[in-house]
């Protein structure tokens, strides 16, 4: 592979996050365990709580981890309404929201309950006044079926980049209907953009991917006070949140990873800012190619998502795969559903428009010639697949 | 109104013996006199609960249950 453009999917973990990572995979030793053997992994965990839970500046209990952000968000949904004692939830949240976060939705309300989706704008972005009105409906009674709703932000969209302002929406929820939990999903923006106090948010869903840690890792942050069933019931691991054995590298690495993100985060958000800049400069140069989703200086750091005219995304994607280069259609997580991306759908583009899109993101050592190839890459790809298409 | 707990263990979605454990770890660093609070929803607490801390030595100051919460005062011996 010439050019890695697909951060969406996977990060490259710095040599310092992998030498972490060995170095406990080699050692023997449960941190549940009585001996010396446990002392060490046991400081794994402490530390990696300590770190983690700086990310909210809330404390250490407050964190859970997980087998990465998809495990968090479902223990966060399943877990805060289980302990509200709620078999009829409401949930509010948007058509942008992860499709593991519309999945436990939908799970959690096929029987009885609501399921309340606020409109998004042409760039993604969601109203505080129209979410905290479907929070703050009348069906729902305090005490009653339905009571508290959960609100779900997504902070960073994954596939148009859209940053909501969450502690916005946070607080106009929580003017409209105090009681609401509010989950907020900072799975694509954890490392890249504060989150003090988790925004206002209830809990809290990061993972391992944008910290510069691998995928699988992740963690569901608790305010203190808020109520969780565990979702993968056991013993005392994490406090009886989450059960099973730690997967104690994995936390070494998102630990580690946390570290070298917090102490070099301007610097790498600017590098993947002036990629993205370029690539979309690059890849809208193409004739009647353009940019989804706010401008690159709105959006997530190093996301860039364009449509063309004439083209789908997926064929593109390949095409540029052919060259040696790493893109996605325009979702990295529902590749090879053919369909048309709902995300963009519900921003007002047309079936051609979404089915077009492709995906194209850089991380802090995505290099300019990189963005060369990639940019090359794709224009040839569009050029080719549009002189294939039928006249 | 009583003052607010030295430490609270929210064990809650666990069954015991995990809530007894809980509250037995937590209070290994507590001092004598302090005040722990334990939360859980499994009713077996209301036994499990007040016999280790007889065992135990600690004193159990008030075990209350609201909707399916049910919260103990344990007072560290």
């Amino acid at each position: 592979m010439s050019a890695y453009l697909d951060h969406a999917s996977a990060w490259p973990l710095s040599e310092a996050v992998i030498a972490e990572m060995g170095r406990w995979a080699r050692h023997v030793g449960s941190p549940m365990a009585l001996h010396e053997a446990a002392r060490g992994p046991a400081t794994v965990l402490s530390d990696a709580r300590v770190e983690i839970a700086a990310i909210t500046g809330w404390p250490a209990e407050s964190v859970i981890f997980t087998a990465g952000p998809t495990e968090a968000r479902n223990l966060a949904a399943k877990g805060a309404l289980s302990a509200a004692g709620e078999s009829a939830p409401t949930i509010v949240t948007d058509p942008l929201a992860h499709a593991a976060t519309l999945a436990v939705a939908r799970t959690l309300t096929r029987r009885a309950g609501n399921l309340r989706l606020a409109p998004v704008d042409a760039m993604g972005r969601v109203s505080p006044a129209d979410l905290a009105s479907l929070a703050a409906a009348t069906d729902e009674e305090p005490g009653g079926p339905g009571w508290p709703p959960l609100v779900v932000v997504t902070h960073g969209q994954a596939e148009v980049g859209t940053i909501q302002d969450a502690r916005a929406l946070a607080s106009a929820v929580r003017t409209a209907c105090p009681d609401a939990l509010v989950l907020l999903d900072a799975e694509e923006t954890a490392g890249l953009i504060p989150l003090d106090d988790g925004l206002g948010a209830d809990l809290v869903v990061i993972g391992g991917r944008t910290l510069g840690a691998p995928a699988w890792t992740g963690a569901l942050l608790v305010r203190p006070g808020t109520h969780l069933h565990p979702l993968v019931e056991g013993g005392l691991e994490e406090g009886g949140k989450r059960g099973g054995a730690h997967d104690v590298p994995g936390i070494a690495g998102l630990a580690a990873a946390a570290r070298e993100t917090r102490a070099d985060r301007d610097a790498r958000i600017a590098r993947m800012r002036a990629r993205a800049t370029a690539l979309t400069e690059g890849l809208c140069a193409v004739p009647r190619t353009r940019l989804n989703g706010p401008p690159v200086a709105e959006r997530l750091p190093g996301h860039v998502q364009v449509s063309a005219d004439g083209v789908e995304g997926e064929a593109v994607a390949l095409a540029m795969a052919a060259r040696g280069v790493a893109v996605s259609p325009g979702s990295a997580c529902t590749f090879g559903a053919g369909k048309a991306s709902p995300v963009l759908e519900a921003m007002g583009h047309d079936e051609e428009s979404a089915r077009s899109a492709v995906l194209l993101t850089a991380g802090p050592s995505t290099t300019e010639g990189e963005v060369t190839e990639a940019v090359a890459a794709y224009a040839a790809a569009v050029e080719a697949l549009r002189g294939m298409a039928p006249a | 109104m009583s003052a607010p707990p030295d430490r609270s263990v929210d064990a809650l979605g666990t069954w015991c013996p995990v809530p007894v454990t809980m509250a037995r770890e937590t209070i290994a660093r507590m001092a004598p006199g302090e005040v722990l609070e334990v939360l859980a929803d499994d009713p077996m607490v209301f036994l499990d609960l007040p016999a280790w801390c007889h065992d135990a030595g600690h004193e159990v100051l008030s075990m209350e249950q609201r909707r399916d919460i049910i919260t103990s005062l344990i007072r560290v011996g």
